[in-house]
C-alpha cells in the first residue's frame, strides 16, 4: 500500500443478501452477443425501483463458450429467489431469446436451480425441441430467424449486494476521472459487477424521505450544496461526490473489488476523501470496514 | 490398472460379461479375478483359463489386449471406471452400460451398447449392425450417454432409442434412426436406405444429402439450428473426435417425419 490511509475515512460499507446468477449468452459475434447482453442488463441499475441489479461481468472468447461462439458473462442479483426467477424469464425472453443469433447458457454451478427454460419454451406454441447432453436439459425454440437454444435451468445462489465506496473530491472533473479508474481496476475482480451506468452512481441514496410515499431519496449529507441543512461531515473543499456499488456471489469478491477500486482512485489528483455508504449498521447483514481492506495483504 | 492379456485365440463364444471395472473391484485380488466364472461354449470354465491376469483395479481402469472378435459382453452393467480395449471385440459389447467409459481401439461386432443409460463409448474403428438398438420386441433402444464411431457401422444403428447421442465418423448401414423415440444421432459419412423409418422425436444429422427420404417425411424448410454448433463443441472438447469443418454454422435442410408416427422427429442435411 503505498498511499496515505488517513485519505480514507473509518467507516463501513453496509451491503445486504441478496440471490445471483451468471448468464452465458453467445451469438454469432461478439458484437450480437453484447447487444443482447446490454439489453438484458438494461434498467438494471438497483433493486429500489429495477426488481434487480445486472451487469456485465465480462466478454468470452469462443473457447470459453459452451458452443464455441464469441459470448458475454452477465451477473445478476435480485433480493429473493422468486425475484431472481422473475426477472430471469423476463429478461431472457424479451432480451435475449428476441436478439438475433443468441444462444442462452447457465453459467453458474449450483445445487439450486431457477428452471427459466422450462416457461420460455412455450414459445414455441408445440414446435420446441427438448436435447439432454451430459444430463442438463436445452430447449430449441424455433423463431423467425431460425431457432433459439437456451439451456433449461440456470444455477442460483446467494450472493452479495450494496458494497460500495464514495470518491469525495475537490471538482467534477476529479471525481469522475478517480470513479473511472476504480471502475476499470474493479473490473478485474470475477463474480462481480458494478451495475450503474458505466459503474458509477452520482445519485447515491439514503432510506425513506421526507415524503412518506418515497423509499429512498438523495444521500443529504454528501450533497455538496446541502452542508447548510445537513451534519457538516463532508470534508473541506469537497465540491463532488460519486459513488460506486459492487454487488457479487462473495464478501471476499466484493472486498478485493472495493479494495482495487479505492486503490485506483485515492491518488488521483483533487481526490479529498474515499468514503462509503451505510445505514448506520442497522439494515444490511455485512459491513464492510474500508480501512480492513487491506489487512493480511 | 489391471491388464488382460488374451492368452490364444479363442473360436467358440466366450460369454465373458464378468469382465467389467464393477466385477472387478467386487472380486478383488487378481487372484480372485482370475476365478470369475465363464461360458465357453457351454463349457463353464475360469477367466484365468484364458487371459494372463496382472496388476490392480484400485484405480478402476482394466486394459483388455488380443483378439477379442469372439469375447462377447465385455463390460455387461458397468456403472464406473474405464475399460479399454486393444483389438478386435466381440457382439454385445457394454449392454446396459451405465457409467464410466469404454473405449476401444479396433473393430465391434453386432448389438454394441445394447440396453446402455449412460456413460461413454469410443470406438476407433468400425462397428456392426444393431449398434445401440433395442433388442427384439424390446421397446426402447438406448436411453442415454454417448457413444462415438469414428468409422463405419451396419445396419439398423440406433434402433428406437430414447434418448442420448451416437456420433458415427463415417458410412451407417440402412435403417439408421429407425423408430427412435427421442435423442440425436449424427452420420458424418453415407446413410443407407430408410433413415429415420418410423421415427417419432429425435434428430438425425447428415453431412450428406441421403440417397433418398422416405414419403412419410415432408420437407421443412432450411435454417440454421445453432444447436448443431453447441453439440460439436460439446463432443470435441470432451472427446477425442473432430467434426468436418463444414458442419459449423452451417444451413441444413430440414425434413420432419415420420408422419405414421408423430411427426416430431427431424432429418437435417448439412448444406454446402
Amino acid at each position: 500500500m503505498s498511499f496515505k490511509m488517513d485519505k480514507i475515512k473509518d467507516t463501513f460499507a453496509e451491503a445486504f443478501k441478496m440471490y445471483g446468477a451468471r448468464i452465458i449468452i453467445t451469438a454469432v459475434s461478439e458484437k450480437w452477443a453484447l447487444e443482447s447482453a446490454r439489453s438484458f442488463t438494461g434498467f438494471a441499475t438497483s433493486v429500489i425501483a429495477c426488481g434487480c441489479e445486472a451487469g456485465i461481468e465480462r466478454t468470452l472468447s469462443p473457447e470459453e463458450t459452451p458452443d464455441g461462439r464469441p459470448g458475454v458473462s452477465v451477473l445478476i442479483f435480485a433480493m429473493s429467489r422468486k425475484g431472481l426467477e422473475d426477472q430471469l424469464l423476463r429478461r431472457i425472453g424479451q432480451c435475449v431469446l428476441t436478439c438475433p443469433t443468441t444462444a442462452c447458457f447457465n453459467g453458474l454451478e449450483s445445487e439450486e436451480v431457477l428452471s427459466i427454460g422450462k416457461s420460455i419454451r412455450f414459445f414455441g406454441d408445440g414446435y420446441q425441441m427438448s436435447k439432454l447432453l451430459d444430463g442438463k436439459r436445452y430447449w430449441r425454440i424455433p423463431v423467425m430467424e431460425g431457432e433459439f437454444l437456451m439451456e433449461e435451468s440456470y444455477g442460483v445462489k446467494k450472493a452479495i449486494g450494496g458494497g460500495n465506496i464514495l470518491i469525495l473530491g475537490e471538482s467534477v472533473d476529479a471525481v469522475l476521472r478517480a470513479a473511472e479508474k476504480a471502475v476499470e481496476a474493479s473490473r478485474k475482480v470475477k463474480d462481480v459487477i458494478l451495475p450503474f451506468p458505466g459503474g458509477i452512481v452520482r445519485s447515491g441514496s439514503k432510506v425513506g424521505s421526507k415524503y412518506k410515499f418515497l423509499k429512498a431519496s438523495t444521500n443529504t449529507d454528501f450533497v455538496p450544496q446541502l452542508r447548510a441543512h445537513t451534519s457538516g461531515d463532508l470534508p473541506k473543499g469537497v465540491k463532488s461526490v460519486l459513488e460506486i456499488v459492487f454487488d457479487g456471489f462473495s464478501l471476499e469478491a466484493v472486498k478485493e473489488a472495493m479494495r482495487l477500486a479505492i486503490e485506483a482512485a485515492v491518488e488521483v489528483e483533487g481526490v479529498i476523501q474515499i468514503s462509503a455508504g451505510n445505514y448506520g449498521g442497522n439494515l444490511g447483514q455485512y459491513n464492510i470496514y474500508l480501512r480492513e481492506l487491506w489487512e493480511g495483504s | 490398472m489391471i491388464v488382460l492379456q488374451l492368452k490364444e485365440r479363442v473360436f467358440l463364444p466366450l460369454e465373458a460379461e464378468v469382465i467389467s471395472v464393477d466385477k472387478f473391484a467386487e472380486a478383488g485380488s487378481v487372484d480372485r479375478i482370475s476365478k470369475l466364472s465363464v461360458f465357453y461354449g457351454r463349457d463353464k470354465m475360469e477367466l484365468g483359463e484364458f487371459f494372463k491376469i496382472e496388476g490392480s483395479i484400485e484405480d478402476g481402469r482394466i486394459l483388455i489386449e488380443g483378439d477379442l472378435s469372439k469375447v462377447k459382453r465385455i463390460g455387461k452393467d458397468m456403472s464406473w471406471g474405464v475399460l479399454e480395449i486393444h483389438g478386435d471385440v466381440g457382439m454385445h459389447l457394454a449392454e446396459g452400460l451405465r457409467g464410466g467409459k469404454v473405449i476401444v481401439k479396433g473393430n465391434v461386432s453386432d448389438w454394441l451398447a445394447m440396453g446402455m443409460s449412460g456413460g461413454l463409448i469410443y470406438v476407433d474403428g468400425n462397428v456392426g449392425n444393431l449398434a445401440c438398438a433395442s433388442y427384439w420386441g424390446e421397446k426402447r433402444g438406448i436411453t442415454g450417454g454417448v457413444v462415438l464411431i469414428n468409422g463405419s457401422v451396419g445396419d439398423d444403428l440406433g434402433r428406437r432409442m430414447r434418448r442420448g447421442t451416437i456420433v458415427v465418423m463415417k458410412d451407417a448401414g440402412d435403417f439408421a434412426g429407425a423408430g427412435v423415440i427421442a435423442g440425436t444421432l449424427f452420420i458424418m459419412g453415407k446413410v443407407g436406405k430408410a433413415p429415420g423409418a418410423e421415427m417419432k422425436r429425435g434428430t438425425i444429422v447428415l453431412l450428406e444429402e441421403p440417397s433418398s427420404i422416405l414419403p412419410s417425411f415432408r420437407y421443412s424448410g432450411e435454417f440454421r439450428p445453432y444447436f448443431v454448433d453447441f453439440y460439436i463443441s460439446y463432443l470435441e472438447r470432451n472427446f477425442p473426435i473432430k467434426f468436418p469443418d463444414k458442419l459449423r454454422g452451417s444451413y441444413f435442410r430440414r425434413y420432419m417425419g415420420d408422419f405414421l408416427q408423430l411427426g416430431k422427429g427431424e432429418i437435417l442435411v448439412c448444406l454446402d
